[in-house]
């Protein structure tokens, strides 16, 4: 690929005693590309997620964010080189205010010593304003800056994804993980959902990895998909490519395009696989 | 080599102990991931019950102290088990129940609040609540000037370590209240005499010389039966319930012993050898049937028979109609306790592992514990099945709560500090050992047992409890999961 | 410092000011507990007063920990009680080198009370090397098990505090060759009695007031809400980019510091310092208050460490405990008129705090009434109530009083905000 990569992941992998959850993954992601990771349930598309964010250490292969080797790294520090995250079962810090829970992760791009905190230091006074702004700003660009007072377990589901995305860009990610950000969502919600992500995209001129389970919002947004099946990937390419791949639709649509059963059992995956 | 042996021994005793504690810890973590707090002081629930209980048979039956038949132990168990057993099902269902969805920390708050209020409960002092038997003796009481005394009408037997009162009882019957120079009025004065057989025609002393009487009353002494509810924090000591006796004690010598003999010997009628540095000794039994024991000081050396081998305590008045034992006292004691608590503790651990791993109620305890919702979902009556865990947990640290106050009877010492104490030393041998595994908690019992002994004997005694709260530092930074425990991974 | 600060950042004196305002207010408030709250209550209220500002100290602080960072201590007495052993050993032994006598010297702000801050300082400090010590095992250890750990610290402290060697009393036995630092001499199992008593309303209700206005500037800070976000989600505060590990670390150090300071202040308020103060028993004291009044409510633990600390003294006196039944029946049909008559937010709040605060109160009079009736020393069922009080809380109000919010949130009435409403074709949660 010409364009400078972003994310460089080569061959990562982990295995859970003996089983094998993600083996010899490879990605390469451009900068301002949208990407999507997909695959059938159990495929291994967290766990992935989980290895690049480091909250599982990889145990093989290597990974790199802009150039800087991230494998092995600490998740905060991750965070810090530029790879920000979203959660599939959302973890926001519920029991906190909207607002606080933006201006938490507005704290890796401004820290202050305990010090500086306790004598209210002028260089603290500027900073906190500067995140206040900052977070106030990124709430109304999602249309939640009304509730910034409010508990974040308040919240209607789908603000609830919202303000998951809008405190992982307050960490003013270079590549920002987005882990099933549809789940649960009608399909109206869905389309909004593909808008709004796009916009972000053009917008903040942000990288996106995208990992979904729902094969509609994918074909739809991403440029260019990577298909994990039982901790491998079988298929990379652009939308129209993986769909019509063989081994994808095998793995992954078989049951969805009425092909016949395979007379072996069917990966695990597929009976789950949402229609 | 004797010195580690004896010190085996003890961390085998304590080791079963922590043992038997350390299984309630695992097995509620196991099913609902919380440290019950409390669970250390159901254990010091079980010891005090067994105080309370044991004082008590031992006054009601009135036996002398160390001679209680071996059925009373038993029934002091199953009063310290099944006490325990209803206060561990009270606590599950009033405070742990309704919490059964709240995050683990308030779990745990409520642990320490249960705890609490175990502890503090059983300091709070309601005084004697125990009764008197009906009169054992009267007698005249002495005219003045010698009013702190009475006289027995009957033959009296005051058994050691028992309290005696008396009360007046005026030539109308009715009972006189004696008011004390002070202004405190009461109804009973303590006997104060040494314990032994009193014939009749004996007197007995009063605890107050001053009391006022008219002249003429009756004084009927009758024996305390005690009764304090529950723990108190005066120091009392447990009733033995076993003989203190070491079971591997040799007999080298016994006979009738001449009654003519000089204070302070023995005649002996088998040749023996007293060995250097070991101890020996001579029972006495007497006529009577009392066991009298009598430390020998004699020199090391070679005793043919007839010889005379020097005992200071003996007399000769204490000769007639006796026989002797001459003992000598292992190297290793293996005291008949240690035996108890040992045999008792393996009885209680074959019984759990076979209701756990091969019973019907066991596999759904099992299956609790992986996850209680799939559980309830497979019919198992989920809260049935914790009280249960709850019950058996709680059973198991009143027997070794029983098993405790045999080994070590005085408790002279406020209940939370060194009773508690020793709950969490075996919540710590349970975190070594791998928190939910039950054999790792038996293993982390005899560990930790194994290292306060050890280190107490060849470091520094005072320090035991450091040794066990270090351990459990680097246990946890080294393998937070215990040494048997399975690694938990969190899911993200 | 500051002057790299960008542009928006006001003047360097304001910012000096920001820093030393707390302080002056603090130590005004200080004076104004010493010559004039103090000498209207007399003497035995003042005694009870000097405990409750260390209570609110320890309380706070623990707070920083247990409340702010959701990690779970209960080896604060530990933390106290060396602070309180590093803080003695300097006035006794230093007194009786620099003035022969380890008895009081000075006055009022004398150069005796100044060794006792300077020890309580250097005590705190050694607490907070400690509290970096035990912070380290909270990196790996979460909940119960860091419970455990923290407890086992006190009870280690506990151990060692009374294997120290016999209390030295004469300045010749220092110089004498009997005399050696090993172990050191520190009164063993006795305690370390005969302190100095420096402790005075001026210096307790200073360092509560200092504790408690760091509380909050911690609390409202990036650092705070990185505290807060530990005990909401430790995964997700990380993939945030919080170092959790350096934050839990930091909230042991600081609380650490602040209950070595209060240990100073204990050690000096005429009690005998005893190895039993580091127990766990003393920690769960604390522990009860933070709980109670609201995990990560400065304000509740305030209130929970004046009532809490206060109580004891009450249960004491139950004819005055009785005596209050009328103003807490008055408070409690007041409060529930106002939190149902009034229209203002404020208002049914202060209503509503009448009422909680007069049932309270309308409770521990009738206890009293009760103690006076059956002749009772209620006093030794101050434990009782208290885990009875921890229990109940925990299954009805799990939080605490105040959760984790500040008594003034509860006044502080929200613009309209709209409730969230549902978006088009509604939300499958």
């Amino acid at each position: 690929m010409i364009t400078r990569s972003l994310l460089d992941a080569r061959g990562i992998g982990i295995s859970f005693g003996g089983l094998k959850a993600v083996q010899d993954f490879t990605l390469r992601i451009p900068v301002g590309g949208l990407y999507g990771l997909i695959g059938p349930n159990g495929a291994g598309k967290t766990t992935a997620f989980n290895l690049l964010t480091g909250v599982y250490q990889t145990q093989t292969g290597t990974a790199s964010l802009d150039g800087r080797r991230i494998d092995g790294l600490k998740p905060h520090e991750i965070a810090e080189a530029g790879l920000s995250r979203t959660f599939q079962n959302i973890r926001l810090f519920g029991e906190l205010s909207v607002l606080d829970n933006v201006l938490i992760a507005c704290h890796v791009r401004g820290r202050h010593s305990l010090v500086q905190t306790l004598r209210r230091s002028g260089h603290h006074v500027a900073q906190e304003r500067a995140s206040i702004i900052k977070a106030r700003h990124l709430l109304s660009i999602f249309g939640l800056n009304r509730y910034e007072h409010e508990q974040a377990k308040a919240l209607a589901y789908g603000d609830q994804r919202r303000l998951e995305i809008c405190r992982a860009m307050a960490t003013e990610p270079k590549l920002l993980l987005l882990d099933e950000p549809a789940a649960g969502m009608n399909p109206q919600e869905k389309k909004d959902l593909a808008a709004s992500i796009r916009s972000i995209r053009n917008d903040f001129g942000l990288t996106i990895l995208l990992l979904e389970h729902d094969m509609g919002l994918v074909m739809d947004t991403c440029e260019r998909i990577t298909v994990l099946d039982h901790g491998e990937t079988i298929a990379q390419g652009t939308p129209p490519e993986v769909q019509s791949n063989p081994k994808v639709i095998e793995a992954y649509l078989g049951e969805v395009e009425d092909e016949p059963p395979q007379p072996t059992q069917p990966p695990p995956g597929a009976a789950a696989c949402p229609s | 080599m004797a010195d580690f042996l004896q010190i085996l021994l003890t961390a085998v005793t304590l080791g079963s102990l922590y043992a038997l504690i350390s299984l309630g810890y695992t097995m509620v973590y196991g099913i609902l991931k919380f440290i019950n707090f409390a669970h250390s002081d159901v254990f010091v629930l079980g010891a005090w019950v067994s105080f309370t209980v044991a004082t008590w048979l031992v006054a009601a039956i009135n036996i002398e102290p160390g001679k209680a038949p071996w059925w009373l132990g038993v029934l002091v168990l199953i009063a310290a088990m099944s006490t325990c057993g209803i206060i561990g099902f009270l606590i599950e269902r009033l405070a742990y129940k309704p919490l059964r969805k709240a995050p683990r920390l308030n779990v745990l708050i409520t642990a320490i609040g249960v705890s609490l209020l175990l502890q503090n409960f059983g300091q709070l002092q309601f005084g004697d609540l125990g009764g008197k038997t009906s009169p054992v003796a009267t007698g005249p009481i002495e005219p003045a000037p010698r009013v702190g005394q009475i006289t027995l009408a009957q033959p009296l037997r005051l058994v050691d370590q028992q309290s005696y009162v008396a009360v007046a009882r005026r030539p109308d019957g009715s009972v006189h209240t004696f008011k004390s120079p002070d202004g405190e009025e009461r109804r009973e004065v303590r006997i104060v005499a040494p314990s032994g057989p009193y014939k009749a025609g004996e007197t007995l002393g009063l605890g107050d010389p001053f009391i006022d009487v008219a002249g003429g009353e009756t004084f009927e002494v009758s024996r305390v039966l005690p009764l304090r509810l529950p723990f108190g924090s005066r120091p009392q000591r447990m009733p033995s319930v076993l003989p203190d006796r070491a079971i591997n004690e040799s007999t080298l010598a016994r006979g009738t012993p001449a009654v003519s003999e000089l204070p302070g010997n023995i005649v002996l009628n088998t040749p023996v050898t007293i060995e250097p540095n070991r101890q020996y000794r001579v029972d006495l039994i007497k006529a009577n049937g009392e066991r009298e024991p009598l430390t020998v000081i004699d020199e090391p050396g070679d005793f043919p028979t007839g010889d005379l081998m020097v005992v200071p305590l003996v007399e000769p008045e204490m000769l007639a109609g006796a026989t002797y034992k001459l003992i000598r006292s292992p190297q290793v004691r293996i005291q008949l306790v240690d035996v108890a608590i040992v045999a008792s503790a393996v009885l209680l651990l074959i019984a759990l592992d076979i209701l756990v791993f091969r019973s019907k109620l066991g596999t759904a305890m099992r299956a609790v514990s992986f996850n209680f919702e799939t559980a309830s979902l497979m019919g198992i009556p989920v809260d049935r099945v914790i009280s249960f865990t709850f019950v058996t947990g709680a059973v198991l640290a009143g027997g070794a709560g029983f098993l405790n106050a045999l080994k070590y009877p005085g408790l002279n010492i406020p209940a939370h500090e060194g009773w508690v104490l020793l709950g969490l030393k075996a919540f710590v041998a349970a975190v070594v050992g791998g928190i939910g595994n039950l054999r790792g908690a038996v293993l982390g019992g005899f560990l930790i047992a194994m290292i306060e002994a050890f280190g107490s004997f060849y470091i520094n005694p005072a320090l035991a409890d450091v040794y066990v709260f270090s351990i459990l530092i680097i246990v946890l930074l080294v393998k937070p999961t215990g040494l048997l425990g399975s690694p938990v991974r969190e899911k993200v | 410092m500051d002057a790299a600060a960008p542009s928006l950042s006001p003047s360097r004196a304001a910012g000096f000011a920001r820093g030393v305002w707390p302080l002056l207010a603090a130590a005004g408030f200080g004076l104004a507990m010493q010559f004039w709250v103090g000498p209207a209550a007399g003497p035995f209220p003042t005694t009870v007063m000097m405990q409750v500002g260390i209570a609110i100290i320890l309380a706070v602080s623990l707070n920083i920990v247990n409340g702010f960072t959701g990690q779970f201590s209960i080896g604060h007495a530990g933390f106290m009680a060396v602070g309180g052993y590093v803080a003695a050993t300097c006035t006794f032994y230093g007194g009786m080198i620099q003035w022969e006598s380890p008895g009081r010297y000075g006055g009022f702000l004398g150069l005796g009370e100044w060794l006792m801050v300077a020890g309580s300082l250097l005590g705190g400090g050694f607490a907070a090397g400690l509290g970096y010590v035990v912070g380290l095992p909270s990196l790996r250890l979460r909940g119960d098990y860091l419970a455990i750990v923290t407890l086992g610290f006190g009870e280690i402290v506990r151990v060692l505090l009374q294997r120290t060697g016999k209390q030295l009393f004469v300045k010749a036995d220092l110089g004498t060759d009997d005399f050696k630092v090993w172990p050191p001499p520190l009164g063993g199992a006795q305690g370390f009695k005969e302190l100095p008593t420096y402790t005075n309303m001026f210096w307790v209700w200073l360092f509560a007031a200092i504790t408690i206005f760091a509380a909050y500037r911690i609390k409202t800070s990036s650092t705070g809400r990185a505290f807060l976000s530990i005990r909401e989600d430790e995964i997700a505060a990380r993939a945030m980019g919080i170092d959790i590990a350096k934050y839990k670390v930091r909230a042991f150090v600081v609380a650490a510091f602040f209950a070595g300071v209060a240990g100073g202040l204990y050690g000096h308020s005429g009690v005998n310092m005893a190895p039993g103060d580091a127990g766990f028993q003393r920690s769960f004291e604390f522990v009860i208050m933070v709980v109670l009044g609201g995990m990560g409510s400065i304000s509740g633990v305030t209130l929970a460490a004046i009532v809490l600390g206060a109580l004891p003294e009450l249960l004491r006196n139950p004819n005055a405990l009785g005596a209050a039944w009328p103003y807490a029946l008055g408070a409690v049909v007041l409060g529930y008129a106002a939190s149902k008559l009034l229209r203002k937010r404020w208002m049914t709040t202060l209503g509503t705090f009448l009422l909680v605060g007069g049932s309270v109160a309308l409770g521990l009079a009738i206890f009293g009434k009760i103690g006076v009736w059956m002749k009772a020393d209620l006093s030794q069922y101050r434990m009782v109530l208290y885990s009875l009080l921890l229990i109940l809380v925990m299954i009805f109000r799990p939080k605490g009083l105040f959760g984790v919010h500040e008594v003034w949130d509860f006044f502080r009435s929200r613009e309209a905000t709209p409730p969230p409403k549902l978006e088009a074709g509604g939300m499958t949660p």
